[in-house]
Formats: C-alpha cells, structure tokens, sequence
C-alpha cells in the first residue's frame, strides 16, 4: 500500500535530478564563459579555401551574402554557391550571377551528375546547383555531394555559411591560426552573432536566447575543453577530417550535430573563436520560428538516439566529453521530460485534493515534508538556470536594456513545448522524416513580406493544457493554500504558444 | 541554440511547497538506547473504533510495538507510524486523519527500551515546547532478544496537524494574482507577436 507514494515521489526525484543535470550545465557555462580560453594559435598558411554558401530558394538574401563573403580578405578562396532551389527565381538569380563573374558550365567531369547536377565555374566563384536532390535531402546531402567537387579540385578548406550570414572579413585567417596550431582539429566555430530588428521584439528576445548559445554555451566549452558544438555555419573545416568522418550525411535534419558526434568519436575536436563573429539574423516571425525549433528538435533526437551508445562506450572520450555530448544531444529531450511533468504533477494534485484522507495521499506528504527545504532549493536553483545564459549574455554583451526582455525570451522558449515534444517523437521513431527541408525565411536586413500559415493543432494543444493548468493552480490554491509561483512562467508562455502558433 | 529556457523546469510545477505539510508529533526516549536505529522506517496501519473502542493496533515495527486507540465514537483513519535515529536513540511519530485526532480520547504506546529507570519521553507537539512524560514498564517483564523491555506511555493527542486545510471556508479567488498574470500573458502575446 506504501508503494505509491514512494513511486510518486520517486518518479518526481528522478525527474528532478533530470532537469538538475541540464541546469547544472547552465551554471557551470556561466561562470566558465568569463574564462579567457587559451588557444594555440601559428601564422596562417595560404592554403586553398573554399567559401561554401548553402542555398535553398533564398532569393532575398543569397546576392548580398555573395558580396560579403566577396570582401573577405583572405585571397586563396573560392566562393562556391551549394543551391538546391525549386522555386521561380534564385536558381535564375545565381546563373545570372555566375555568368556576371565569368563562369563557365562544366561538362563531362565525374561529379555531375548529368541531368541533375549544374555546375558553373570561374577562377573564383562557382555555382553547384542541384535541380533534384532525390536520395541526398537536405543541406547535409548536398555538402555530400559537394565533397566530391572539392576533393577533386583540391580544397585543404571550407569555411561554411548558410545563405543569410555574413562572415567577418578575416574570419578565415582567424580560423586558419588556430585550426593550423592544432592537428587534431577538424573545424573551427566562430560566434554567430544575431542580428536583429531593434523594432521586433519577437527577433530580440529570439536573438537573446541564440547569443547565450554562443557567448555563454560555447565560451564556457571551450574555456573547460568540453565538446565543441558546430553550430551549422559559420565554421572552417579541414577537409581531410571531414573525408576521415566520411562526411556529411543525407537526410539529416542537424547535420551538424550529426557531424559533430562523429568528429569527436574519431579522436578529433573542435574549437570555439569568440573574438570572430559572424551576422546572421534570427527569424522574423513566430512561425518561422516554431519550424526552425521543429527542425532542430527533430535532428536532435535523431542525433541522440543514433550515437547514445557509441558515445557511451567510445575509448576516444572522456567522461566529461561523454556527459557534454550527451547533454547536447539530449537538449530537447526537456521538452519529453517536462510534458512528464505537467501530467505528473496535474496527476499529483488531483490525487492530493480528491483522495486527502487516504493513506497514500497522507504519506506522500509526509514525505514531501522531509525533503522540502532541499527539494524546493533544488528545484527553484534548476529553474533559475534558465536565466542564467540569459543574464550572463546581457552582461557581457553590456546590453543591459536586454534584462527587462528575459521574461520575454523564457516564455518565447517555453511556447514551444508541444512542439518539441512532437519534434522528438519523430526523431526517435522515424528515420524518414515527415518534415520537409525548411529553410527559416530571413531578410538580411531587407524589407520583405513573409507569409505563413496557422497550426491550428498546435494551438488547440497549447489552450488544452493552459486550461488543465489553470484548473490545477485553481486547486492548489483552493484546496491545498499553494499559490503556485509556476503560473507566471507556464501561463504566459502557452497563452504565446496558442495565440501565435 | 535557443531554448536555454527550457532546461530543466517543469516539475516546477510541485514546487511551491507549504510551509506547514503534515505535522506528526515527535517522542523521542531517555535515555540514549545503545544500536538505534539506523535507517528510518515507516508504515501505516488501519485505525477501526467502530467495532472495538479501545483498539489495538500492533504494530511490530524495530521499536514501537503497539498503540492501543480510544476514541470518543467509532471512527475509521490511518495511523502512519515512522521510526527514525535521533542520535543513538530512536524518535517516533504518528501521523493520523484530523477526524481521528478530533475524536480522540487517549492513545497508550507500547515499545521496547532499555530496563533503566526512570525513563523519560520527551513528546514534542506541533511547534510548542518540548513535554517530559515518564514512561512505564510493562509488568510482568517482558524482554525481547536485544535485552530491552516493553515499555508504555500515554498521551491524548498525536498531534495538531492540518493534514488539509479547511475547505469548508473557500478561499477568496486571488484577484491580482490573476490581473497580474492576465497582463503578462497579454504583455507576451503582443511583444512576441510584433514583427
């Protein structure tokens, strides 16, 4: 009979200790981003380095990203546009552009593929332009098949940038001092630094969360030698490495998680500049947003399930690198625990208003009361780990308007929850993702109109369990004397997720 | 990557304890017994003066080894005994139902302890100060394999302890908590709504 309140609250431990894993790390990065890192770095080396952009019907952007990676001054470059658009005008846009620098089409050479694959080459500039991606999706499949272009043209480098980020103009050479100093390394990641509207609070509280990523998340790694993440652009690989990881993969949805796993599982690492920063601009709106998270959740999930084991019993790492990969992998896995959570605890609270006189109920609260000064501790530090890349990024960024839209950005994160959750079921579950390649419309700065489309499911999701919540902080309240202090975190956050989705 | 807000959290939602749970009223032994107990055990037993008042509850635990129920009309409940080391010493609590300590006339507690006289249970009761009562052994003698002897006391209250608080009384709705989280919700939706 006593095993129900010891299973209850057992079950809440374990997931207390879950989310104690995860907010251990955010402080641990907090304090360790202020670390100044201490990277070998040599005189660079004028190998040949090409500066990949990857495109996917991004019209509005692609042109000026051209020119920024055009002002870069390292001169043994080559800037080569990866695109795999369908749609009216960037493909036309890009052949424009090509022939503008004097490019001439390939013929007969063993990485074009012949109806499928167009390639355009100049002395610096070449367009690789795929009219049917088929078994390779997604950004990962064409760096695939761009591999063999570079392998055959005799690239030591590439500098990767997605379509709507522009490099600093020494990145390269930035990059090549340190990744040169070092033979175990495969790439060097700069800081994406998120551009953002000053008018959109949207972009600024999204801009927020991507920067702690880099200033507080990959600061901190790099100054204790955790697991460098490559952050999906914005990075110079070796491309030796790269062919030893046998590349990139096809159909992934975070090819560079996938990459990054199989880097470290080698023996090889990564490293974090944080004096180089390259500007990218975050999503412009909510939807944009929700998809870019779908995505990434998806990949993630993929990621974790696909190299748990190896990363567990590799002899190349060590425990910390273990438990830093892992953690990454498993980031949006919160979102599975916290669903856990909600269920649990609207679960727990019914049992405790409609069932007080059992025996279950009563010793369940004797329990509780033994660890209540230590539980409540524990779980109000877990939740204040979530400021702290928040706080830590303002202050070092001296953006100090910034805290008064911390809320803001918690409760953006938190909105999307049940998109998480659904993201990781397809991750785990199917290998052949539902999802489509998606690429998060950005406008580099442009005026450009952008139109989306509601989910209403996720909406309905989203007022179900702000409706179950409110009917549990009512009880809490009513019939328990609890003022539930997780209403201001929870309440607005799904009232952002069913209004915006 | 973004959503550094949603490591961790959510469990969140249990966290906001009370500061007063369920209070058990606490009787710890004098003197020390050599060997207490080292772990803390607890169990609970069905309380039923509907038939027999008094009742007899055996309980059999490490030291607490019955409590006899007298209650002023038959009631049903739980008892939750606990036993836990205080020092070399065992502590031991009762937790029971509001109705239970309501109607209750008196409890006498049989356990085992060390044959030295006088001995002395301190009873400590919600947040008031801590009462000595004297303990009395049982006759005849009665020993167990450890060499301590059946003990007893009496007490008219296990505790006052609001196990839940009166719901008899509702609680007047928390208007500016809820004007308060009517504004932030709007304050979210529109911010993060502008493009």
């Amino acid at each position: 009979m006593t095993m129900f309140a010891q299973i209850l609250l057992g079950v809440q431990l374990l997931l207390a200790a879950y989310f104690c894993f995860f907010g251990f790390y955010n402080y641990f990065y907090g304090i360790t981003c202020f670390i100044k890192p201490k990277l070998k770095k040599v005189e660079p080396s004028q190998k040949k380095v090409a500066v990949v952009i990857v495109s996917y019907n991004e019209k509005e952007v692609i042109a000026s990203t051209i020119k920024a990676c055009e002002r870069l001054t390292y001169r043994n470059k080559v800037i080569i546009v990866g695109d795999d658009s369908n749609d009216d005008g960037t493909f036309p846009l890009l052949k424009h552009i090509a022939k503008q620098r004097k490019c001439k089409q390939l013929h007969g050479t063993a990485f074009i593929d012949h109806g499928r694959t167009e390639v355009w080459e100049s002395k610096d500039f070449v367009l690789f332009h795929r009219h049917d991606y088929g078994k390779h999706p997604y950004k990962g499949g064409h760096l695939k098949e761009l591999e063999a272009y570079l392998k055959a043209r005799g690239f030591d480098y590439m500098y990767l940038l997605d379509a709507d980020w522009w490099p600093q103009h020494d990145t390269i050479e930035r990059c090549m001092e340190v990744i040169e100093a070092d033979d175990r390394l495969a790439f060097v990641q700069t800081r994406k630094h998120s551009y953002h509207d000053e008018r959109s609070f949207l972009q600024r509280c999204l801009a927020m969360n991507e920067d702690a990523s880099s200033v507080v998340e990959l600061a901190g790694r790099q100054a204790v030698g955790d697991p460098i993440l490559f952050g999906g652009c914005s990075a110079l690989f070796r491309l030796g490495h790269l062919y030893a990881a046998e590349g990139f993969r096809a159909g992934h949805l975070t090819e560079d998680m996938d990459i990054t796993n199989r880097f470290y599982l080698l023996g090889y690492k990564g490293a974090y500049l944080d004096s180089v920063a390259d500007e990218g601009e975050v999503p412009p709106h909510y939807h944009a947003y929700r998809k870019q998270q779908e995505h990434w959740a998806a990949g993630c999930a993929r990621t974790l399930r696909d190299y748990l084991w190896p990363i567990i019993r590799s002899d190349k790492l060590s425990w910390g690198e273990k438990l830093g990969l892992l953690r990454q992998n498993a980031f949006y896995t919160n979102a599975v625990a916290i669903n856990a959570s909600i269920v649990l605890a609207l679960a727990t609270v019914l049992f405790m208003v409609f069932a007080a006189d059992s025996f279950e109920a009563m010793l369940y609260r004797y329990y509780l009361e033994e660890i209540a000064m230590p539980y409540t501790a524990v779980m109000f530090a877990a939740l204040g780990s979530n400021l702290v890349p928040l706080v830590v990024t303002v202050l070092k960024r001296r953006k100090h308007v910034n805290l008064l839209f911390i809320p803001y950005a918690m409760w953006a994160s938190w909105s999307v929850l049940h998109t998480y959750f659904g993201a990781n079921v397809q991750g785990f579950f199917h290998d052949r993702f539902s999802l489509d390649w998606f690429h998060t419309p950005k406008t580099n700065k442009q005026q450009v109109k952008l139109s989306h489309k509601k989910q209403h499911h996720i909406s309905l999701l989203n007022a179900l369990t702000l409706a179950a919540l409110l009917w549990m902080y009512w009880l809490e309240w009513q019939h328990l004397g609890w003022l539930d202090v997780y209403a201001f975190f929870w309440v607005p956050a799904l009232a952002v997720g069913m209004f915006l989705s | 990557m973004s959503a550094k807000a949603l490591c961790s959290s959510a469990l969140s939602l249990l966290l906001f304890l009370p500061s007063v749970l369920a209070y058990t009223g606490g009787y710890s032994v004098l003197p020390s017994i050599p060997g207490g107990p080292g772990n803390t055990n607890v169990d609970r037993f069905d309380i039923d003066t509907t038939g027999t008042n008094p009742q007899t509850i055996s309980v059999g635990m490490g030291y607490v080894e019955a409590v006899v129920v007298q209650t002023s009309s038959g009631v049903t409940g739980n008892l939750l005994v606990k036993e836990e080391p205080t020092g070399d010493s065992p502590t031991f609590s009762f937790t029971v139902q509001k109705k239970i300590e309501d109607e209750l006339v008196q409890a006498t507690v049989f356990f085992w302890a060390p044959d030295t006289s006088p001995l002395v249970i301190t009873h400590q009761h919600a947040n008031d100060p801590p009462t000595q009562v004297y303990a009395t052994k049982v006759t005849p003698n009665q020993q167990d394999s450890d060499g301590n002897v059946l003990w007893y006391f009496t007490t008219t209250t296990f505790s006052e302890f609001a196990i839940k608080p009166d719901y008899r009384e509702p609680r007047p709705f928390p208007v500016a908590a809820a004007i308060l989280l009517a504004l932030i919700s709007l304050s979210a939706c529109v911010m993060l709504r502008r493009q």
